[in-house]
Parts: C-alpha cells; sequence; structure tokens
C-alpha cells in the first residue's frame, strides 16, 4: 500500500469511528479517482455538498 | 444614509467596549489561567478579566460570531501510527459537555487550515470573546490548570472558563473582535474565537496534507 493509500485510509478511519460529517480542502485535488475509489462507500461529504455539514 | 446609520452603530459598540474598559489593565499568570492564586492582584485580574468577558458579550454582534466558522485544531499529522489516539481524542472531545470553554480558529473563508494541525473539529456555540491575535487574549491551556480534579469540582455546574490572562485597551482597540468589520481575512490563522456550550458538527482535514497526495505517485 502506498503512503498516499495509507493517508486515505487514516482519514475513512477517524471518519468512520468518529461517525462525523467532514470537509476536505480538496478542490484542487487531481486524484479524484483513486480518492473517491475509498469514499464513495462510507457516502462521504465533501466540498460539493458542503451545506450537510451545517457551518 | 441607513448604510451610515448602521456604520456609525457598529463603531459605538467597540467605542463603548473601549470607554468602559480604559481603566483596566492587567498582565496576568499565563501558567495561571483560572487566576487561581490567592494574592491581591490574582484576585483583581479575575474580577477584570470577567468584567472583560461579560462587556464584550454585551457588545458583540453575535449574528455574525454565529456566521463564522469556528475550528478547533487537534494537534498531529494524518498517518496510520496516531489514528487510534487521534480517534480517542475526537470521541472524548465529541461526547463532552461542551460547557468547558474551548479555544478555536475563526474563518469566513477558505481555506480552513491552520499551523496548529492537520485535522481540525468544527464546532458550534455561543462565542464568548473573540481577537485577530489569540496573544492578545493569552488564553492558556486547560491542561496547565493545576489540581485538576479540585477544579473540575469546582466549576462542575458552569463548565471551566477561559478568560484573557492580559488586558490592555489599546491592544483590544486593534484585535477585539466585535463584527465582521474587525475580522481580518490575514489573520485567519493566528485569531481566536473561545467558545462556550458547543458542540462538535463536523471534521476538517487541512489542505496541506490532502495536497501532499500525488496521483503521479499512487
Amino acid at each position: 500500500m502506498t503512503s498516499i493509500q495509507k493517508k486515505l485510509k487514516t482519514i475513512k478511519q477517524i471518519i468512520e469511528q468518529t461517525a462525523l460529517k467532514f470537509y476536505l480542502n480538496d478542490q484542487k485535488i487531481a486524484f479524484e479517482k483513486k480518492y473517491h475509489d475509498i469514499m464513495e462507500p462510507l457516502n462521504a461529504k465533501t466540498i460539493d455538498n458542503l451545506p450537510e455539514i451545517n457551518f | 444614509m441607513l448604510k451610515e446609520l448602521i456604520r456609525m452603530m457598529i463603531q459605538e459598540d467597540k467605542k463603548n467596549f473601549i470607554n468602559k474598559t480604559k481603566n483596566l489593565s492587567y498582565y496576568g499568570d499565563f501558567f495561571d489561567p483560572l487566576f487561581l492564586e490567592k494574592d491581591p492582584e490574582s484576585l483583581d485580574n479575575k474580577k477584570s478579566a470577567k468584567d472583560i468577558k461579560r462587556l464584550w458579550a454585551a457588545e458583540a454582534d453575535h449574528a455574525f460570531m454565529n456566521s463564522v466558522v469556528k475550528i478547533h485544531w487537534l494537534e498531529g499529522s494524518v498517518r496510520p501510527s496516531i489514528a487510534d489516539d487521534i480517534v480517542s481524542r475526537i470521541n472524548d472531545i465529541k461526547n463532552s459537555s461542551g460547557r468547558d470553554e474551548i479555544s478555536t480558529m475563526g474563518y469566513i473563508e477558505e481555506p480552513y487550515v491552520s499551523k496548529w494541525g492537520d485535522i481540525g473539529l468544527v464546532l458550534k456555540g455561543r462565542t464568548t470573546l473573540a481577537a485577530n491575535n489569540m496573544d492578545t487574549i493569552y488564553s492558556g491551556y486547560h491542561s496547565m490548570v493545576r489540581n485538576k480534579e479540585d477544579i473540575r469540582n469546582k466549576f462542575k455546574s458552569s463548565g471551566i472558563p477561559k478568560r484573557p490572562t492580559r488586558y490592555s485597551s489599546s491592544s483590544a482597540e486593534h484585535d477585539y473582535i466585535f463584527d465582521r468589520k474587525d475580522f481580518s481575512i490575514y489573520a485567519q490563522n493566528y485569531n481566536e474565537f473561545i467558545l462556550d456550550n458547543w458542540k462538535v458538527i463536523g471534521l476538517v482535514f487541512k489542505e496541506a496534507d490532502i495536497n501532499d497526495i500525488d496521483p503521479k505517485k499512487t
């Protein structure tokens, strides 16, 4: 597993085990496919639906 | 005309605060952020610190304070070795009563970043003091408070407060935030918003950390 995948898995673990909505400053990220492969199963909330975090 | 009137009223709030606190000036002990020492100077400072927060609350634009995104940053970066510890710390904070006042950074625009950590907790609550420069408030850390069990009991019903350990009206005039006009975008990395009756509503992962992820290396 690459360091990038480890990092994403860590983020995933934190989100799953805290059951909190989350926000990534990720507009400039160019690795969407890789990112969504990991995050989509979580039905994760990203910047595109930021209002759901209810800032 | 209406805009001018509103502008004058807003300026009046800060002016009122500065006028009412112009005779207050102290430089407390950073290692005694609750002013628990019983010497006369500490007791005087404690009274001043409480007055400052009360007067600030009376003059601040709380609708603006509510609109600010407030983030409590956790030290540490996103890596597997600290995941369990981070999860534990987040859940401890998430499950706490929210009555102990807590320091946050305030943002009115992206990016939500900080040099204090890579993972932030987004909080909602009542702002009890705000300044563009955290060193103007210098509220200290709860971990610095000695005899913690005693203190926990002392503040059992109200929660542990955070107070300015130093004050001068000139610093306050320069740095204290009462409304949007006082808020400096350039200080988003260095401001402080103290919150009471808060709850955790989300997580933020810092942009710089996420940007470390280079698709070419995957």
